[in-house]
């Protein structure tokens, strides 16, 4: 992912000319990627007032295939497969973004202290982070989740902790390059004031990655709760989510009840394939490269 | 000659990072705000047993203390003894270790296999057809969850066509002598082909799920990577000297863009270590993974923190190997 | 029969921007054993046209028009297997920046000898042979041919590129720039080389460069271009003491003279133009102090005036007669 030295961002220039400018691919991803964003948006929001049936309604014939009046089946227990998925985008997503919010703030602190101060502090964080970088962050999780105990914001917290040595890197390797270029102390001699470089010179670089950062981190972390629910550790019954729906619909595989496998990983694919696409047209996008000037 | 000093130093350099990852994991168990033994226990046992519990497992004393304990252990290779088990954690390790290392490393290797030469040829017939359509098909399976397809080429390869076994590492009455524990390189070693072909279906698709997920990763890293290097001069200096084009591929675009893949396999490594949690469960292997949910489940707190510690130290060996690898790669690393 | 004809050469970039014409109908002709030298300014096109001799301008880059008869066979229409025949074995070039040139994970050895061992069939142990004569040749000592090319200094790693450009001895060697990323004293040294290899070897050498005292110590011959058009050619003495061209002689008055009088610095005002959409009229005149309303409309062609003199302007001999 570029991120501040090969790109032509220069503030002032605002999004729109920079989409418009950006090669037909990447807008497409930006529009599709945001489309499906919109549509979760829309499921977090509103999902239990559109949804046809009540997620935790057992009322209907259990284990019944798709149909006109259950669009995507029926569980185990009778409820309608449909209105369970679009209801659980909440927890899915909601945790997510809150995980997210929580490990880019803490990553753009550390992130930003040591690639600007530099020194030991640095060097200190430098070798933790490493040390963390290296080790799979979902094993990091699973062990949070059952140490924290149970609970929304347990889980939040659990994945936010996988994802900082990563933000802090990135945070990191930017303000180094930031802090590098000349212009800074250029700035500084025809006397602008702190602020204004802050503002004009050293923000737009933050901004642009913001953008594709927490794109790009919704998506790790809804994997990530999908994960922890399939594997059992997720929010607990009876409230819906993708993975917990999904491993309970594995029992079910062997004897042909396709539906409770299908569907709850298809929403995981929609919400992944939004995030994802958004998060790489809104990088092609906001850091246009010369191409092939050789 | 001069290799040798710099195997040496990275080993060296391996002991304090995997120390940091040790006291993470130990700092993770013990630090936390919350007491974990009542967070794990608390609501099921009365206090005194909790009390006891705590007792017992010494973490009643001085945080320090305990670290210090910690430390002393593992340089012992004592991981503790499970609280479930009532066995030494090294033990129960021992069993389960293989199985994963086996399907991490087949895993590896095929995303290697399908995703380097993807990414080669997608540099070199850049904006074709071949092109477009991998880039499109990296970006649904980058989006993909693992998991989900894993389970549908369960339903489809496994349950429908019946091409592969869907689950376990052997078919009933598999026989072969273990030594390392991994049936592939076991059945190598002591010219077992009939258990050679056994273990492989076995293990066909867990690894080639966990391959196929990263693909997408290793195939963009790749092409990037060859196109970078595609367009550097050396490269006019290969072209002007008239040489082959098969010669200026490989010998030179591709040799130098081996580097950045060798880095990215390392990264790649550590995402499939983690997923392979989620495939023991899902093709009921008995691996690491599989005693790490048992062990959080049950609260067996011992085990935790053994298992970890495993993982730790697997993860640390791959880098170190990986980083001597590039070191034998790259000329202009110094030692 | 000349070793290499150049005949309305064209090669154009098509960009994004417009199509970029670098080099816009050039002509010239080459004997052998003769050092010409191409200057001109950064932009005028001297590069892509040394590029365009070996069929190797980048992308967007294309030969669009005219012949390069080498040899008395037009390379134009060669195609990949016949150019790869002749590249190196018959045309080799020595490229500007060594470091970025030679690849960081073989040594010199290695480089050197690769395009002796693929054209001329030979086994590793003689190219490697002929790689440590090669190197002795430059001046570096043969043990070298182990080291890489991040372990050589830049004078080094200069002198180790010519090495290489001959390894097949070559009947034209296109030198890009050699000296331009070196320090004086290396600069020096490495012409140096150059001047003795020539007379040492018969080679024949096309020097591309935008400091032309360079030329006027090695080359015999001298060709100056600007935005893309061939303005002068003529034998090295004869152009220092009598550019006729306001161009060349605006680019040789603008090299101070160490043993001269002592004069302010001369340049040439104005800017390059723009090569996507240049003037009509002669490509020079909006810089001209000689300029005349014809020179903007109508653009000068290179006329032949002695058996070794061309020149591309309407009113040189008006010039010539009022200095």
């Amino acid at each position: 992912m570029s991120g501040g030295s090969k790109s032509l961002f220069r503030s002032g220039i605002n999004f729109l000319e920079l989409f418009k400018a950006a090669p037909r691919s990447a807008q497409l991803m930006v529009i599709f990627g945001g489309i499906l964003d919109l549509i979760l948006v829309i499921f977090i929001i509103f999902g239990p007032n559109i949804v046809p049936y009540d997620p935790l309604a057992m009322d209907h014939e259990t284990l019944l295939p798709p149909s006109k009046t259950n669009f995507m089946g029926t569980d185990n227990l009778g409820r309608d497969l449909f209105s369970r998925l679009v209801v659980a985008s909440r927890y899915s997503l909601g945790i997510s973004l809150i995980a997210v919010g929580v490990s880019l703030v803490i990553g753009l602190v550390l992130g930003s202290a040591s690639g600007f101060f530099g020194g030991t502090l640095d060097r200190i964080l430098m070798l933790f982070m490493d040390a963390l970088y290296i080790f799979p962050s979902f094993i990091y999780v699973l062990i949070m989740v059952v140490v924290l105990g149970p609970g929304l914001w347990q889980t939040a917290l659990a994945i936010s902790i996988g994802r900082i040595p990563y933000n802090f890197r990135l945070i990191r390797s930017l303000t180094i390059s930031v802090k590098e270029r000349g212009f800074i102390e250029a700035e500084r001699v025809i006397g602008a004031d702190n602020w204004h470089i802050i503002r004009h010179h050293i923000a737009p670089y933050y901004i642009s990655i913001l953008f594709v950062t927490i794109s790009l981190g919704m998506a790790r972390g809804t994997l990530a709760i999908a994960g922890l629910g399939f594997l059992g550790l997720g929010v607990p019954p009876p409230t819906p989510e993708w993975g917990t729906d999904l491993a309970s619909g594995r029992a079910f595989l062997l004897s042909g009840r396709w539906w409770l496998v299908v569907f709850p990983g298809l929403f995981v694919l929609i919400a992944m394939l939004g995030f994802n696409l958004l998060s790489e047209g809104l990088d092609t996008v906001m850091n246009p490269t010369v191409r092939r000037l050789k | 000659m001069k290799l040798r000093y710099y195997v040496i130093f990275r080993l060296l350099l391996a002991i304090p990072t995997l120390f940091i990852l040790l006291t993470s994991v130990f700092g993770i168990m013990h630090i936390l705000p919350g007491d974990p033994i009542v967070i794990m226990y608390g609501d099921q046992y009365p206090t005194a047993y909790v009390d006891e519990i705590r007792g017992k497992l010494g973490l009643d004393r001085p945080v320090w203390e305990q670290y210090l304990d910690f430390l002393k252990d593992l340089s012992r290779f004592n991981l503790g003894i499970s609280m479930i088990y009532k066995v030494p954690v090294i033990r129960k390790v021992q069993d389960v270790f293989p199985t994963t290392l086996e399907v991490a490393l087949g895993g590896l290797s095929l995303a290697v296999i399908m995703g380097v030469p993807i990414g080669v040829i997608s540099a070199l017939k850049r904006d074709s057809f071949f092109d477009h359509a991998t880039r499109l098909l990296t970006l649904y399976l980058h989006s993909n969850p693992g998991f989900w397809l894993a389970l549908l080429f369960q339903l489809v390869l496994g349950l429908w066509l019946g091409l592969v076994p869907i689950s376990g590492r052997s078919p009933p009455g598999f026989r072969l002598t273990e030594i390392t524990g991994m049936y592939v390189l076991d059945s190598i070693l002591t010219f077992n082909f009939k258990a050679l072909g056994q273990s492989l279906s076995y293990l066909f698709l867990p690894c080639f799920v966990i391959g196929i997920t990263s693909v997408p990763y290793l195939s963009r890293l790749t092409r990037a990577a060859m196109l970078n290097i595609l367009g550097d001069d050396y490269i006019t200096t290969a072209r002007a000297k008239g040489l082959p084009s098969r010669v200026i591929t490989y010998k030179h675009a591709f040799r130098n863009a081996m580097l950045p893949v060798i880095t990215s396999v390392g990264g790649s490594f550590t995402g499939l270590l983690g997923g392979t949690v989620i495939t023991e469960r899902i093709f009921a292997l008995p691996g690491l993974g599989s005693l790490l949910m048992e062990a959080l489940t049950s609260r067996d707190f011992t085990m935790i923190q053994g298992v970890v510690t495993i993982y730790a130290l697997i993860v640390v060996v791959m880098n170190t190997l990986l980083d001597i690898v590039y070191a034998l790669a790259d000329p202009r690393v110094k030692y | 029969m000349s070793l290499l004809k150049v005949n309305n050469l064209k090669t154009h970039f098509f960009t994004p921007f417009g199509t970029v014409r670098a080099v816009d109908d050039i002509s010239f002709e080459m004997e052998s054993s003769v050092a010409l030298g191409l200057a001109g300014e950064s932009g005028c096109g001297k590069t892509t046209a040394a590029y365009s001799l070996m069929n190797l301008v980048p992308l967007p880059g294309r030969i669009v028009g005219g012949q390069i008869n080498f040899k008395g066979k037009n390379i134009v229409e060669y195609n990949e297997t016949q150019l790869r025949d002749i590249r190196w074995k018959e045309i080799s070039m020595v490229f500007q920046g060594a470091m970025a040139s030679l690849n960081p994970l073989y040594t010199i050895g290695d480089q050197i000898s690769e395009p002796i061992i693929y054209h001329e069939d030979a086994d590793k142990k003689e190219g490697w042979k002929r790689a440590e004569e090669l190197l002795e040749l430059v001046g570096i000592e043969a043990a070298r041919v182990d080291n890489y090319p991040w372990e050589l200094s830049g004078g080094m790693r200069q002198r180790a590129m010519i090495a290489m450009a001959l390894a097949c001895n070559p009947s034209l060697l296109i030198a890009d720039e050699p000296t331009t990323a070196l320090d004086v004293i290396v600069s020096a040294q490495v012409m140096d080389l150059i001047k003795n290899l020539r007379k040492k070897l018969d080679l024949s050498m096309l020097l591309i460069t935008h400091d032309i005292s360079v030329i006027a110590q090695t080359c015999d011959e001298l060709a100056i271009m600007y935005a893309g058009k061939l303005v002068e050619k003529t034998d090295v003495p004869t152009i220092f003491k009598t550019p006729l061209h306001p161009y060349s002689n605006a680019l040789i008055k603008a090299f101070p003279n160490i043993k001269g009088k002592k004069k302010k610095l001369s340049s040439i005002p104005g800017s390059p133009i723009d090569l996507i959409a240049p003037p009509l009229g002669c490509r020079f005149a909006p810089r001209c102090p000689f300029a005349q309303p014809l020179c903007l409309e109508d653009e000068p062609i290179l006329d032949q005036i002695e058996k070794n003199h061309f020149v591309a302007c309407h009113f040189w001999e008006d010039i010539q007669s009022k200095r």
